[in-house]
C-alpha cells in the first residue's frame, strides 16, 4: 500500500487542532469559568484557575501556532482563501486570544487586591470567552464550503469564485450554525475546564471545591450532551455537505466521541477524576477528529495535483520529516513539563 | 497620492509593518533576557543571594514580555494570511519550512518558559538553572528561523519558474539557507543582543544616577553592559557583511541606502544628507571619494550601480532608506564608541560606577539600541519595494482583496496600545516592588 504524505500531513494537522482544542480549550475554559464565578468566588477558587493556568498555558497555545504554520505550509492556497472568507471571525477571535494571554500575565505581575489586577482579571474573562466563541464561528462557516472545490483551485484569492462575490465577509459571518457552533465551542472548552479544575482540585485535596467543581463538571456534561445531539441537527439542517461526510465516514468518530461523553459523565458520577479528564479529552479530540475527517475531500488537496499550485509531494514529505522529527524533540520535555506542575497519585477522589 | 495613501495596500503594508515593528522589540528581549537570566541565576547557585534577588525579579518581567511576545507573535501569523494571501499562496511552501521549524522553537521556549517561571521551589536550584538553556537556545534560534525567512524574500531561492505562475522543484532547505542568511540572521541576532544588553544597562544606570546605589543596581548594570559591549564590536563587522550581500544581491536597495544616482567608480560615501530623488542629488552630506566603491567590493575604483540603471517602478523609496540607513549606523558608532570606554574603564581595572560621565552617556544606549534596530528593518524592508519577492512578486501582487483594511489597522492599533501601555503598567509595578535580599544589606 503506498501511503499519500497528504494523508499523513493532514494527520499532524488535525492530531494539533485536537491537541489545541484539548489543552487550549481547558485554558480557555477557565477563563469562562472566571466570568462566570466573577461575582462569587472564593479566593481559593480563583486561586485554583489561575493556579492551572500558569506554567502550562503558553506551551498549550503553541499548538495553535503550530496548527496555522502548518495549514499555511502544506496548503497555502486553502489558507489564503480561508483568511480572506473568514477574515472577521478570525480577527475577532485574534484579539480574544491577545487579550486572553496579555490580561493573565498582567493580573499575575499585580498584588493581590489590587484594583487593576481586578480589571485584568475581568478582561481574561471576557476575552477567553470570546476566543473560542469566534473560532466556533469560523469552523461554522469553513463547514459550509463542504460542497465544491473552493478550496482546491488555485488563483487568485478574491472575487474569483462566485460564492466569494455573493460573500461579503463583512456581513455574512453570523450565520445560525455559526452562531450555534460558536456557543457551542465555548460550552466545550467550559465543560474540559470544569472537568480539569475538579481534577486539579482532588490533587490538592481542596474539600469544598472538589466537591463545587465535581458538580458543575457534571452539569456541564449534560449540558454539553445535549448541545452535541442538537449539533447533529444543525449539521444535518444546515450543513449538507458535513453532514453527507458524518454520514459516509465521520461517524465512527462521532460515536466513540460520545461514547467518551457518556463516559466521562459516569466517571464524575463516580468520583474517578482521572478517567474522568483522559474521557472528556477523548470526546473533545474525537469531535475535532469526526469534523476533520467529514470535511474530506473538499479540503483534500488531492485533486489539486492535477492542476498547478500543488504542495510537490517531495516538499510534503520533507515537513512530515522535520515535524515529526520535532515531536519527538518536543515531547520529552512536554510531558517533563506535566509532571512537574500537574501529576498526582489520587485516582479517586 | 492621496488616493494612494487611502489604499488598501497601504493599509495593509502600514499594519504589517506596525505589528512587525512592535513584536520585533519584544522579540529582542525574547532572544536576549534569557542569557542574562541566566547568567545571573548561574552566579546565584554558590549562595549569593543579591544574583538570585536579580534572577528572580529578571524572570518576573519575562514573564510578562514573554506573553505579549507570544500573543503580539500569534498576530503576525494570522496577518500573514489576512493580509498577504497572495504572498503566502504563492510561497507559502517554498518558506514554510523555517516557519514551521521556528514553531518547535517556541515549543520548547514556552515549555521551558513554565517550568523555569514556576518551578523556582519545584527544582533542585541546579537543575532550576539548567532549565534556563533551552529558553536562552530556543530564543536565538526563533530569530534564526525567521530572518531566514525573511532573507529569504531578499534573495529567493529554492525553486524554479517554469511555465505556470507557480514555483515548482521546490527546495525547501536551499530557500533556507538563501545567499542573504547567514548575514541577516547574525546580524540580527546580535541587535537582540544589543537591545536587550544596553536597555537593561540604561535603566539600571538610570537608577544609579537617580541615588539608588545598590549593590543590586550595580551589578544588574554591568551584566547588561557585558552583553551589549561584547556583541556591539562584531555587530559592526556583521553590519559591513551585509552590506557586501546586499551590494551583491540587490543593487537598488544598496543603491538607495547610499543614495548613490548614478553608476560610478571610485563612488563616494555619503556620511548623513538628505536625497532628492526628484533631481537625484544627495544635500548636506559628507561625501568621502572611492570610500563607498571600496566599502562594497574592496577596491577603491569599483564601480558601483547606482539608481539610474532601475526603471523608475523598479526603485525604493531613495530617502527613507538613506536615512534610516545613516541612523543605524550612526547610532551603531556611538554603541560602539561607547563600549569601548567602557572596556577601557575595565582595563584600567576602574569602577564604571565611579564614572558619572559614563552612566550619563550610557542612559540613551538603550533606546539608541531599539532606534538603531528599528532603522535596520526600514532599511531592509523599504529598501526592498517594490518587491515583496526580490525579482518574483511585487508587493502590490501579494495584498489581500478584502476592502476597508483602515478600520481594521486602527482597531490593531487599539488592541496593540493596550498591550503595550499594559505592559509598561506591569513592568513598572514589578519595579516598584521592594528588593528582598535575604540575609540583609
Ligand atoms: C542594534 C542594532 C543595529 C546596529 C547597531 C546596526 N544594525 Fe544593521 N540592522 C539591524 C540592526 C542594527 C537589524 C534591525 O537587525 C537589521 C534589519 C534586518 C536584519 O537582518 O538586521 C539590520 C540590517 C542591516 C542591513 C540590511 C540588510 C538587508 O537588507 O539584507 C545592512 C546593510 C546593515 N544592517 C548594516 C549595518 C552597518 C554597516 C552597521 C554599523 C555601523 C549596522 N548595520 C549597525
Ligand atoms: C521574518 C521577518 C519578516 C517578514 C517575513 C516580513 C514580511 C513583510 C511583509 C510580507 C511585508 C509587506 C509587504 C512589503 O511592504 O514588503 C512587510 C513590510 C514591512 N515590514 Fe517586514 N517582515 C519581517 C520582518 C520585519 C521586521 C522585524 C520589521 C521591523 C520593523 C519589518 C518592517 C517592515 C516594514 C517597515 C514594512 C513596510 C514596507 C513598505 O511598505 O514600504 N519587517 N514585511
Ligand atoms: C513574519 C514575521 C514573524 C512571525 C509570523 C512571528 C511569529 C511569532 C509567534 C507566533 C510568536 C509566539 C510564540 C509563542 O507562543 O511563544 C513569536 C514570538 C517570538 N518571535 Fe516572532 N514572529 C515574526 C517575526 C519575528 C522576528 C523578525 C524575530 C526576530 C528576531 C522574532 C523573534 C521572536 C521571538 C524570540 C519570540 C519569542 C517570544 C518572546 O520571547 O517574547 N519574531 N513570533
Amino acid at each position: 500500500m503506498v501511503v499519500e504524505p497528504v494523508y499523513i500531513y493532514l494527520a499532524f494537522i488535525f492530531l494539533s487542532l485536537a491537541a489545541y482544542a484539548v489543552f487550549g480549550g481547558a485554558d480557555f475554559g477557565a477563563g469562562v469559568w472566571e466570568l462566570n464565578t466573577r461575582f462569587r468566588a472564593s479566593k481559593e477558587e480563583k486561586q485554583l484557575v489561575y493556579r492551572a493556568l500558569g506554567p502550562v498555558w503558553e506551551a498549550n497555545h503553541v499548538w495553535l501556532i503550530f496548527v496555522m504554520v502548518l495549514f499555511w505550509t502544506g496548503f497555502p492556497w486553502a489558507f489564503a482563501r480561508a483568511c480572506n472568507l473568514l477574515f472577521v471571525p478570525l480577527f475577532l477571535a485574534l484579539a480574544g486570544i491577545v487579550f486572553r494571554g496579555a490580561a493573565y500575565a498582567f493580573r499575575s505581575a499585580m498584588k493581590e487586591d489590587d484594583w487593576q489586577r481586578n480589571v485584568w482579571e475581568r478582561v481574561f474573562g471576557i476575552a477567553s470567552t470570546a476566543a473560542p466563541f469566534f473560532m466556533g464561528t469560523a469552523i461554522g462557516i469553513w463547514s459550509e464550503f463542504a460542497k465544491e472545490d473552493y478550496w482546491t483551485v488555485p488563483g487568485p484569492v478574491f472575487g474569483d469564485q462566485p460564492d466569494s462575490v455573493t460573500r461579503n465577509p463583512w456581513l455574512t459571518w453570523a450565520t445560525p450554525h455559526s452562531l450555534f457552533l460558536g456557543f457551542f465551542a465555548v460550552g466545550l472548552c467550559a465543560f474540559l475546564a470544569s472537568v480539569f479544575l475538579y481534577r486539579e482540585a482532588v490533587v490538592s485535596k481542596e474539600i469544598k471545591l472538589i466537591t463545587v467543581w465535581r458538580r458543575r463538571a457534571l452539569t456541564m456534561s449534560i449540558v454539553v450532551g445535549g448541545f452535541s445531539l442538537a449539533g447533529l441537527f444543525v449539521v444535518q439542517v444546515f450543513l449538507p455537505g458535513l453532514w453527507l461526510g458524518i454520514c459516509n465516514v465521520g461517524w465512527l468518530l462521532v460515536a466513540l466521541s460520545i461514547g467518551c461523553g457518556i463516559g466521562s459523565t459516569f466517571s464524575l458520577w463516580q468520583k474517578y477524576p482521572g478517567t474522568a479528564v483522559i474521557t472528556s479529552a477523548m470526546a473533545v479530540a474525537f469531535v475535532i477528529l469526526a469534523w476533520g475527517v467529514s470535511m474530506r475531500p473538499y479540503m483534500n488537496p488531492l485533486s489539486v495535483k492535477f492542476g498547478v499550485g500543488a504542495v510537490d509531494d517531495s516538499t510534503l514529505w520533507i515537513l512530515i520529516g522535520c515535524v515529526s522529527v520535532g515531536l519527538i524533540i518536543v515531547a520529552p520535555p512536554l510531558i517533563w513539563l506535566m509532571r512537574i506542575f500537574k501529576a498526582s497519585e489520587s485516582t479517586k477522589d | 497620492m492621496l488616493a494612494e495613501l487611502s489604499s488598501d495596500l497601504f493599509a495593509a503594508r502600514t499594519q504589517m509593518a506596525f505589528t512587525l515593528g512592535s513584536h520585533i522589540i519584544i522579540a529582542c528581549f525574547g532572544v536576549g533576557l534569557p542569557i542574562l537570566m541566566s547568567i545571573a541565576e548561574y552566579l546565584s547557585l554558590r549562595g549569593d543571594e543579591v544574583w538570585r534577588s536579580i534572577a528572580t525579579r529578571w524572570s518576573r518581567a519575562f514573564a510578562v514580555l514573554f506573553a505579549i511576545g507570544a500573543v503580539s507573535g500569534t498576530v503576525l501569523s494570522f496577518e500573514l494570511g489576512l493580509l498577504w494571501p497572495g504572498f503566502m499562496g504563492k510561497w507559502g511552501e517554498v518558506i514554510g519550512l523555517p516557519f514551521a521549524l521556528e514553531g518547535f522553537a517556541f515549543f520548547i521556549e514556552a515549555i521551558f518558559a513554565g517550568i523555569y517561571l514556576y518551578g523556582w521551589d519545584k527544582l533542585p536550584p541546579r537543575v532550576h538553572w539548567l532549565t534556563s538553556i533551552p529558553i536562552a537556545v530556543s530564543g536565538f534560534l526563533s530569530a534564526w528561523f525567521v530572518v531566514t525567512a525573511n532573507a529569504w524574500m531578499n534573495a529567493p531561492a529554492g525553486f524554479m519558474i517554469a511555465k505556470g505562475p507557480e514555483p515548482v522543484n521546490i527546495d525547501p532547505f536551499a530557500a533556507m539557507f538563501n545567499a542573504a542568511t547567514w548575514a541577516q540572521t547574525t546580524h540580527m541576532i546580535l541587535a537582540a543582543y544589543i537591545v536587550s544588553g544596553f536597555s537593561v544597562a540604561s535603566y539600571y544606570g538610570f537608577q544609579w544616577l537617580r541615588g539608588n546605589r545598590t549593590e543590586y543596581i550595580r551589578r544588574a548594570m554591568l551584566l547588561g553592559l557585558w552583553l551589549g559591549c561584547l556583541a556591539t564590536p562584531l555587530q559592526l563587522l556583521s553590519g559591513d557583511w551585509c552590506s557586501k550581500v546586499v551590494a551583491d544581491l540587490q543593487p537598488a536597495k544598496f543603491a538607495a541606502m547610499e543614495a548613490t544616482f548614478e553608476t560610478q567608480k571610485y563612488a563616494p560615501l555619503h556620511i548623513g544628507g538628505i536625497p532628492d530623488e526628484s533631481r537625484g542629488t544627495v544635500s548636506y552630506a559628507i561625501s568621502i571619494p572611492g570610500l563607498l566603491s571600496f566599502m562594497a567590493h574592496g577596491d577603491f575604483s569599483a564601480e558601483v550601480t547606482g539608481l539610474n540603471e532601475f526603471k523608475p517602478e523598479d526603485r525604493p523609496p531613495v530617502a527613507i532608506v538613506h536615512v534610516a540607513f545613516q541612523i543605524m549606523v550612526g547610532l551603531g558608532v556611538y554603541l560602539f564608541f561607547l563600549s569601548a570606554w567602557f572596556v577601557l574603564i575595565r582595563w584600567r581595572k576602574r569602577a564604571v560606577t565611579d564614572s558619572q560621565r559614563f552612566i550619563l552617556c550610557l542612559i540613551p544606549a538603550g533606546v539608541a539600541a531599539v532606534i538603531a534596530m528599528e532603522a535596520g528593518w526600514v532599511v531592509t524592508e523599504v529598501g526592498r519595494q517594490p518587491w515583496i519577492v526580490q525579482g518574483h512578486m511585487r508587493t502590490s501582487e501579494a495584498v489581500t482583496g478584502a476592502t476597508g483594511l483602515w478600520p481594521i489597522f486602527f482597531v490593531t492599533l487599539a488592541i496593540y496600545a493596550v498591550l503595550f501601555v499594559g505592559g509598561i503598567v506591569s513592568l513598572r509595578y514589578l519595579a516598584r516592588q521592594p528588593v528582598e535580599i535575604k540575609g540583609g544589606r
